[in-house]
Protein backbone atom coordinates (compact mmCIF):
# COMPACT_ATOMS: atom_id res chain seq x y z
CA UNK A 1 0.00 0.00 0.00
CA UNK A 2 1.55 3.36 -1.32
CA UNK A 3 1.32 6.15 1.64
CA UNK A 4 -0.87 9.20 0.09
CA UNK A 5 2.36 11.56 1.02
CA UNK A 6 4.44 9.51 -1.70
CA UNK A 7 2.48 12.01 -4.23
CA UNK A 8 2.87 14.81 -2.69
CA UNK A 9 6.76 14.13 -2.27
CA UNK A 10 6.86 13.39 -6.12
CA UNK A 11 5.42 16.76 -6.71
CA UNK A 12 7.76 17.99 -4.43
CA UNK A 13 4.78 19.70 -2.72
CA UNK A 14 6.21 18.92 1.07
CA UNK A 15 8.05 21.51 3.18
CA UNK A 16 11.35 21.03 4.11
CA UNK A 17 10.31 18.94 7.51
CA UNK A 18 7.55 16.76 5.50
CA UNK A 19 9.91 15.56 3.34
CA UNK A 20 12.73 14.24 6.00
CA UNK A 21 9.96 12.85 7.26
CA UNK A 22 8.74 10.74 4.29
CA UNK A 23 12.71 10.34 3.26
CA UNK A 24 12.90 8.27 6.72
CA UNK A 25 9.72 6.23 5.84
CA UNK A 26 10.66 5.52 2.42
CA UNK A 27 13.53 3.70 3.47
CA UNK A 28 11.44 0.85 5.93
CA UNK A 29 8.51 0.86 3.11
CA UNK A 30 9.01 -0.50 -0.32
CA UNK A 31 5.46 -0.63 -1.43
CA UNK A 32 5.85 3.38 -1.07
CA UNK A 33 9.35 3.33 -2.77
CA UNK A 34 7.86 1.43 -5.55
CA UNK A 35 5.11 3.52 -5.79
CA UNK A 36 7.17 6.57 -5.76
CA UNK A 37 8.96 5.63 -8.98
CA UNK A 38 5.50 5.63 -10.98
CA UNK A 39 4.41 8.59 -9.30
CA UNK A 40 7.73 10.47 -10.11
CA UNK A 41 7.27 9.45 -13.62
CA UNK A 42 3.97 11.01 -14.06
CA UNK A 43 5.25 13.97 -12.22
CA UNK A 44 8.42 14.38 -14.42
CA UNK A 45 5.95 13.85 -17.15
CA UNK A 46 4.43 16.83 -16.43
CA UNK A 47 7.82 18.82 -17.45
CA UNK A 48 6.67 17.71 -21.00
CA UNK A 49 3.57 20.07 -21.10
CA UNK A 50 5.95 22.86 -20.51
CA UNK A 51 6.60 25.05 -23.79
CA UNK A 52 10.22 23.91 -24.17
CA UNK A 53 12.51 26.56 -24.42
CA UNK A 54 16.26 27.06 -25.66
CA UNK A 55 18.40 28.74 -22.88
CA UNK A 56 21.20 30.63 -23.36
CA UNK A 57 23.60 29.27 -25.70
CA UNK A 58 26.31 29.73 -22.63
CA UNK A 59 24.59 27.66 -20.46
CA UNK A 60 25.86 24.71 -21.82
CA UNK A 61 29.51 25.70 -21.39
CA UNK A 62 28.80 26.90 -17.87
CA UNK A 63 27.63 23.26 -17.19
CA UNK A 64 30.14 21.72 -18.93
CA UNK A 65 32.61 23.74 -17.45
CA UNK A 66 31.54 23.36 -13.78
CA UNK A 67 31.57 19.64 -14.41
CA UNK A 68 34.93 19.57 -15.21
CA UNK A 69 35.67 21.10 -12.44
CA UNK A 70 33.88 19.05 -10.15
CA UNK A 71 35.82 16.00 -11.44
CA UNK A 72 36.86 13.37 -9.40
CA UNK A 73 40.53 12.47 -9.81
CA UNK A 74 42.88 10.66 -8.08
CA UNK A 75 45.15 12.60 -5.76
CA UNK A 76 48.56 12.44 -7.37
CA UNK A 77 50.14 12.68 -3.79
CA UNK A 78 53.85 11.70 -4.26
CA UNK A 79 54.24 15.70 -5.87
CA UNK A 80 52.14 17.42 -2.97
CA UNK A 81 54.08 16.74 0.47
CA UNK A 82 53.47 20.21 1.26
CA UNK A 83 49.66 20.36 1.37
CA UNK A 84 49.65 16.95 2.41
CA UNK A 85 51.82 17.62 5.45
CA UNK A 86 49.91 21.16 6.03
CA UNK A 87 46.31 19.01 5.91
CA UNK A 88 46.98 16.17 8.05
CA UNK A 89 45.17 14.08 5.78
CA UNK A 90 43.91 10.75 6.74
CA UNK A 91 46.72 8.55 5.10
CA UNK A 92 44.36 5.72 4.30
CA UNK A 93 42.21 8.35 2.14
CA UNK A 94 42.87 6.28 -1.40
CA UNK A 95 40.71 9.34 -3.46
CA UNK A 96 40.06 12.53 -2.73
CA UNK A 97 38.40 14.86 -4.54
CA UNK A 98 41.01 16.94 -5.66
CA UNK A 99 42.13 19.74 -7.80
CA UNK A 100 39.81 22.67 -9.16
CA UNK A 101 41.75 22.86 -12.37
CA UNK A 102 42.71 18.92 -13.27
CA UNK A 103 44.83 20.21 -15.99
CA UNK A 104 47.84 21.69 -13.10
CA UNK A 105 46.69 18.75 -10.65
CA UNK A 106 50.81 18.13 -10.58
CA UNK A 107 52.08 21.39 -9.41
CA UNK A 108 53.17 21.44 -6.10
CA UNK A 109 51.09 23.85 -3.96
CA UNK A 110 53.47 26.26 -3.70
CA UNK A 111 51.80 30.00 -2.74
CA UNK A 112 48.65 28.81 -1.36
CA UNK A 113 47.51 31.03 1.69
CA UNK A 114 46.09 28.88 5.01
CA UNK A 115 42.94 30.05 7.03
CA UNK A 116 42.30 28.31 9.60
CA UNK A 117 38.24 27.73 10.20
CA UNK A 118 35.81 28.29 13.12
CA UNK A 119 33.06 25.63 14.09
CA UNK A 120 35.18 22.68 13.34
CA UNK A 121 39.17 21.48 13.06
CA UNK A 122 39.55 22.33 9.46
CA UNK A 123 42.37 24.30 7.29
CA UNK A 124 41.70 26.14 4.19
CA UNK A 125 44.03 26.46 1.66
CA UNK A 126 43.78 29.04 -1.21
CA UNK A 127 45.88 29.42 -4.24
CA UNK A 128 46.62 32.28 -6.03
CA UNK A 129 43.79 32.34 -8.65
CA UNK A 130 41.73 31.25 -5.86
CA UNK A 131 41.40 27.65 -6.44
CA UNK A 132 40.93 26.18 -2.76
CA UNK A 133 41.13 22.93 -0.65
CA UNK A 134 39.61 22.28 2.64
CA UNK A 135 40.81 19.88 4.79
CA UNK A 136 38.62 18.69 7.83
CA UNK A 137 39.58 16.95 10.86
CA UNK A 138 37.02 14.88 13.06
CA UNK A 139 33.82 15.59 11.08
CA UNK A 140 31.58 13.09 11.73
CA UNK A 141 30.16 11.26 9.01
CA UNK A 142 26.52 12.76 7.54
CA UNK A 143 23.10 11.26 8.94
CA UNK A 144 21.86 9.00 6.40
CA UNK A 145 20.40 11.15 3.43
CA UNK A 146 21.83 13.86 3.98
CA UNK A 147 25.51 15.33 2.74
CA UNK A 148 27.87 18.02 3.61
CA UNK A 149 28.10 20.92 0.75
CA UNK A 150 30.54 23.43 0.20
CA UNK A 151 29.83 27.24 0.53
CA UNK A 152 31.87 30.10 -0.96
CA UNK A 153 30.02 33.20 0.71
CA UNK A 154 30.86 36.64 -0.94
CA UNK A 155 28.74 39.80 0.07
CA UNK A 156 26.68 37.69 2.30
CA UNK A 157 25.38 35.54 -0.59
CA UNK A 158 26.01 31.52 -1.07
CA UNK A 159 26.97 29.39 -3.86
CA UNK A 160 27.40 25.88 -3.90
CA UNK A 161 30.80 24.86 -4.02
CA UNK A 162 30.54 21.07 -4.00
CA UNK A 163 30.29 18.38 -1.51
CA UNK A 164 32.82 17.15 1.10
CA UNK A 165 32.93 13.27 0.84
CA UNK A 166 35.78 12.69 3.12
CA UNK A 167 38.37 14.68 5.20
CA UNK A 168 39.65 16.65 1.82
CA UNK A 169 37.94 18.27 -0.72
CA UNK A 170 38.36 20.49 -3.47
CA UNK A 171 35.75 23.35 -4.14
CA UNK A 172 34.35 23.62 -7.55
CA UNK A 173 34.42 27.23 -7.73
CA UNK A 174 37.01 29.96 -6.82
CA UNK A 175 37.41 31.54 -3.44
CA UNK A 176 38.00 35.61 -4.16
CA UNK A 177 39.89 37.60 -1.48
CA UNK A 178 37.58 38.30 1.90
CA UNK A 179 34.63 35.51 0.82
CA UNK A 180 34.35 33.14 3.08
CA UNK A 181 33.87 29.54 2.86
CA UNK A 182 31.06 27.36 5.15
CA UNK A 183 30.05 23.79 4.92
CA UNK A 184 26.68 22.85 6.27
CA UNK A 185 24.60 19.66 6.07
CA UNK A 186 21.84 19.21 3.45
CA UNK A 187 19.71 16.57 1.95
CA UNK A 188 21.58 14.10 -0.84
CA UNK A 189 22.12 15.77 -4.03
CA UNK A 190 23.10 19.37 -2.19
CA UNK A 191 20.89 22.22 -1.96
CA UNK A 192 21.30 25.38 -4.08
CA UNK A 193 21.50 27.57 -1.32
CA UNK A 194 22.41 26.18 2.79
CA UNK A 195 19.42 25.09 4.67
CA UNK A 196 20.86 23.98 7.50
CA UNK A 197 23.02 25.49 9.41
CA UNK A 198 26.70 26.48 8.86
CA UNK A 199 28.66 24.10 10.84
CA UNK A 200 32.21 25.40 10.13
CA UNK A 201 33.30 28.92 8.59
CA UNK A 202 36.52 29.98 7.19
CA UNK A 203 37.15 33.31 6.63
CA UNK A 204 39.77 34.94 3.71
CA UNK A 205 41.48 38.02 3.27
CA UNK B 1 24.22 18.82 -47.56
CA UNK B 2 23.72 20.76 -44.50
CA UNK B 3 20.05 20.79 -43.25
CA UNK B 4 18.71 23.12 -40.68
CA UNK B 5 19.13 19.80 -38.28
CA UNK B 6 22.87 20.04 -38.66
CA UNK B 7 23.22 23.34 -38.31
CA UNK B 8 21.37 23.68 -34.74
CA UNK B 9 23.29 20.65 -33.80
CA UNK B 10 26.41 22.22 -34.66
CA UNK B 11 25.69 25.38 -32.80
CA UNK B 12 24.61 23.03 -29.21
CA UNK B 13 27.32 20.90 -29.27
CA UNK B 14 30.83 21.80 -28.30
CA UNK B 15 33.00 22.95 -31.67
CA UNK B 16 33.64 20.49 -34.02
CA UNK B 17 32.05 17.41 -31.72
CA UNK B 18 29.11 16.68 -33.59
CA UNK B 19 26.21 14.22 -31.87
CA UNK B 20 27.88 11.33 -31.55
CA UNK B 21 26.03 9.94 -28.78
CA UNK B 22 23.00 10.71 -29.98
CA UNK B 23 22.57 6.84 -31.33
CA UNK B 24 22.91 5.65 -27.61
CA UNK B 25 20.14 5.35 -24.88
CA UNK B 26 19.62 7.52 -21.75
CA UNK B 27 21.21 4.79 -19.78
CA UNK B 28 24.06 4.55 -21.45
CA UNK B 29 24.63 8.06 -21.88
CA UNK B 30 24.21 8.18 -17.69
CA UNK B 31 26.56 5.27 -17.08
CA UNK B 32 28.90 7.49 -19.45
CA UNK B 33 28.21 10.51 -17.16
CA UNK B 34 29.26 8.62 -14.71
CA UNK B 35 32.33 7.80 -15.63
CA UNK B 36 33.39 11.38 -16.41
CA UNK B 37 32.09 11.93 -19.77
CA UNK B 38 31.55 14.95 -20.34
CA UNK B 39 30.44 14.61 -24.04
CA UNK B 40 28.14 12.34 -22.83
CA UNK B 41 26.93 15.25 -20.29
CA UNK B 42 26.68 17.06 -23.00
CA UNK B 43 24.65 15.07 -25.20
CA UNK B 44 22.05 14.65 -21.89
CA UNK B 45 22.17 18.40 -22.27
CA UNK B 46 21.18 18.51 -25.60
CA UNK B 47 18.37 15.81 -25.47
CA UNK B 48 16.87 17.60 -21.76
CA UNK B 49 17.83 21.05 -21.94
CA UNK B 50 15.50 22.20 -23.44
CA UNK B 51 12.36 20.73 -21.59
CA UNK B 52 14.53 21.52 -18.50
CA UNK B 53 14.81 24.89 -18.54
CA UNK B 54 10.87 25.37 -20.29
CA UNK B 55 10.13 24.03 -16.41
CA UNK B 56 12.43 25.61 -14.43
CA UNK B 57 11.59 29.38 -16.29
CA UNK B 58 7.26 28.19 -15.93
CA UNK B 59 8.26 27.84 -11.91
CA UNK B 60 10.68 30.37 -11.49
CA UNK B 61 10.23 33.39 -14.28
CA UNK B 62 13.16 34.53 -14.15
CA UNK B 63 15.69 34.03 -17.17
CA UNK B 64 18.90 33.72 -14.96
CA UNK B 65 17.18 31.17 -11.80
CA UNK B 66 15.87 29.23 -14.13
CA UNK B 67 19.39 29.05 -15.90
CA UNK B 68 20.97 28.48 -12.22
CA UNK B 69 17.97 26.02 -11.18
CA UNK B 70 18.80 23.65 -14.89
CA UNK B 71 22.96 24.65 -14.30
CA UNK B 72 22.91 22.89 -10.50
CA UNK B 73 20.58 20.21 -11.69
CA UNK B 74 22.81 18.88 -14.27
CA UNK B 75 25.86 19.72 -12.06
CA UNK B 76 24.08 17.12 -9.38
CA UNK B 77 23.76 14.85 -12.60
CA UNK B 78 27.28 14.99 -12.95
CA UNK B 79 27.70 14.17 -9.53
CA UNK B 80 26.17 11.59 -8.45
CA UNK B 81 25.08 9.52 -11.70
CA UNK B 82 27.07 6.61 -10.50
CA UNK B 83 24.51 6.27 -7.30
CA UNK B 84 21.68 6.79 -9.55
CA UNK B 85 22.08 4.11 -12.13
CA UNK B 86 21.83 1.58 -9.20
CA UNK B 87 18.29 2.44 -8.48
CA UNK B 88 17.50 1.92 -12.27
CA UNK B 89 14.86 4.26 -12.88
CA UNK B 90 14.42 6.24 -15.68
CA UNK B 91 17.51 8.78 -16.69
CA UNK B 92 15.17 11.25 -17.74
CA UNK B 93 12.48 11.09 -14.82
CA UNK B 94 15.62 11.73 -12.50
CA UNK B 95 16.78 14.89 -14.53
CA UNK B 96 13.36 16.37 -14.43
CA UNK B 97 12.90 15.65 -10.58
CA UNK B 98 16.28 17.74 -9.71
CA UNK B 99 15.37 20.22 -12.00
CA UNK B 100 11.77 21.02 -10.87
CA UNK B 101 13.70 20.69 -7.11
CA UNK B 102 15.92 22.97 -7.61
CA UNK B 103 13.47 25.45 -9.73
CA UNK B 104 11.17 25.23 -6.32
CA UNK B 105 13.44 25.71 -4.04
CA UNK B 106 14.73 28.93 -5.76
CA UNK B 107 11.22 30.13 -6.23
CA UNK B 108 10.09 29.42 -2.38
CA UNK B 109 13.13 31.38 -1.28
CA UNK B 110 12.20 34.65 -3.69
CA UNK B 111 8.89 34.15 -3.32
CA UNK B 112 7.64 34.92 -6.90
CA UNK B 113 5.14 31.84 -6.83
CA UNK B 114 2.60 32.49 -9.41
CA UNK B 115 -0.44 30.19 -10.62
CA UNK B 116 -1.16 30.74 -13.99
CA UNK B 117 -2.22 28.12 -16.09
CA UNK B 118 -0.39 26.29 -18.44
CA UNK B 119 -0.02 27.79 -22.05
CA UNK B 120 -2.32 26.02 -24.39
CA UNK B 121 -0.04 24.57 -26.96
CA UNK B 122 0.48 26.65 -30.31
CA UNK B 123 0.78 26.12 -34.00
CA UNK B 124 4.14 25.04 -34.80
CA UNK B 125 6.12 27.77 -37.46
CA UNK B 126 7.76 26.28 -39.91
CA UNK B 127 9.31 22.98 -40.54
CA UNK B 128 10.11 20.67 -37.14
CA UNK B 129 13.06 18.77 -36.45
CA UNK B 130 12.42 15.64 -35.54
CA UNK B 131 13.65 16.16 -31.39
CA UNK B 132 10.97 18.93 -32.24
CA UNK B 133 8.41 17.04 -33.29
CA UNK B 134 8.90 14.61 -30.78
CA UNK B 135 8.67 17.21 -27.68
CA UNK B 136 5.70 18.52 -29.54
CA UNK B 137 4.05 15.09 -29.46
CA UNK B 138 5.05 14.55 -25.90
CA UNK B 139 3.56 17.62 -24.86
CA UNK B 140 0.00 17.05 -27.16
CA UNK B 141 -0.14 13.78 -24.83
CA UNK B 142 0.56 14.86 -21.47
CA UNK B 143 -1.98 17.99 -21.77
CA UNK B 144 -4.60 15.50 -23.06
CA UNK B 145 -3.91 13.50 -20.04
CA UNK B 146 -4.04 16.70 -18.00
CA UNK B 147 -7.45 17.63 -19.07
CA UNK B 148 -9.35 14.05 -18.71
CA UNK B 149 -8.29 14.66 -14.99
CA UNK B 150 -11.23 15.70 -12.30
CA UNK B 151 -10.64 19.20 -12.25
CA UNK B 152 -10.16 19.50 -8.79
CA UNK B 153 -7.23 16.76 -8.69
CA UNK B 154 -5.71 18.60 -12.18
CA UNK B 155 -5.25 21.87 -9.63
CA UNK B 156 -4.01 20.48 -7.18
CA UNK B 157 -1.36 19.25 -9.20
CA UNK B 158 -0.68 21.60 -11.21
CA UNK B 159 -0.49 24.36 -8.46
CA UNK B 160 1.92 22.42 -6.71
CA UNK B 161 4.24 21.07 -9.53
CA UNK B 162 3.99 24.20 -11.65
CA UNK B 163 3.16 26.80 -8.92
CA UNK B 164 5.85 25.32 -6.32
CA UNK B 165 2.78 25.28 -3.46
CA UNK B 166 3.57 22.87 -0.74
CA UNK B 167 0.45 21.24 0.61
CA UNK B 168 0.09 22.58 3.78
CA UNK B 169 -0.11 26.15 1.63
CA UNK B 170 -2.19 24.87 -1.11
CA UNK B 171 -4.79 23.73 2.11
CA UNK B 172 -4.36 27.45 3.03
CA UNK B 173 -4.88 28.85 -0.23
CA UNK B 174 -7.96 26.66 -1.62
CA UNK B 175 -9.65 26.63 2.01
CA UNK B 176 -9.87 22.36 2.46
CA UNK B 177 -8.33 20.26 4.61
CA UNK B 178 -4.95 19.07 3.89
CA UNK B 179 -6.09 15.52 3.66
CA UNK B 180 -8.24 16.69 0.83
CA UNK B 181 -5.44 18.20 -1.13
CA UNK B 182 -3.04 15.34 0.07
CA UNK B 183 -5.76 12.73 -1.73
CA UNK B 184 -6.53 14.56 -4.67
CA UNK B 185 -2.68 15.15 -5.43
CA UNK B 186 -2.26 11.16 -4.75
CA UNK B 187 -5.43 10.20 -6.94
CA UNK B 188 -4.39 12.70 -9.86
CA UNK B 189 -1.11 11.57 -10.22
CA UNK B 190 -2.13 8.09 -10.14
CA UNK B 191 -4.96 8.63 -12.75
CA UNK B 192 -2.33 10.62 -14.74
CA UNK B 193 0.12 7.79 -14.29
CA UNK B 194 -2.77 5.58 -15.98
CA UNK B 195 -3.69 7.75 -19.04
CA UNK B 196 -0.25 8.35 -19.35
CA UNK B 197 0.45 4.33 -19.78
CA UNK B 198 -2.05 4.15 -22.23
CA UNK B 199 -1.18 6.80 -24.25
CA UNK B 200 2.10 4.70 -24.72
CA UNK B 201 3.88 7.84 -23.49
CA UNK B 202 7.68 7.15 -22.76
CA UNK B 203 9.98 10.23 -21.88
CA UNK B 204 13.07 8.96 -23.49
CA UNK B 205 14.59 11.00 -26.80
CA UNK B 206 14.26 9.50 -29.64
Amino acid sequence: MVHEEAAAFALDALDGDEAEAFERHLEGCPDCEHGLEELRFAAAALAFAVEPTVPSTSLRARILDSGAQARVIPLPRRRRPTLLAVATVAAACAVVVAAVRPWESGDSPVGFRRYAATGASATLLVGSSGEAVLAVRRLPPPAAGTVYELWVIERGRPRPAGLLRGPLATLTRPVPPGATVAVSLEPVGGSPRPTGPLLLRAETT
Amino acid sequence: MTNVTDIRRETQSQAGSRRELGHLSDEAVLALVSRGDEAALGELYDRYGRVAYGLALRIVRDRSLAEDAVQEAFLAVWRSAGSFLAEQGKPSTWVLTLVHRRAVDLVRREERRRADPIDELSQPTGEATDEEAWLRAQRQVVQEALRKLPPDQREAIELAYYGGFTQSELAERLGLPLGTIKSRMFAGLRRLRELLAEAGLELDAP
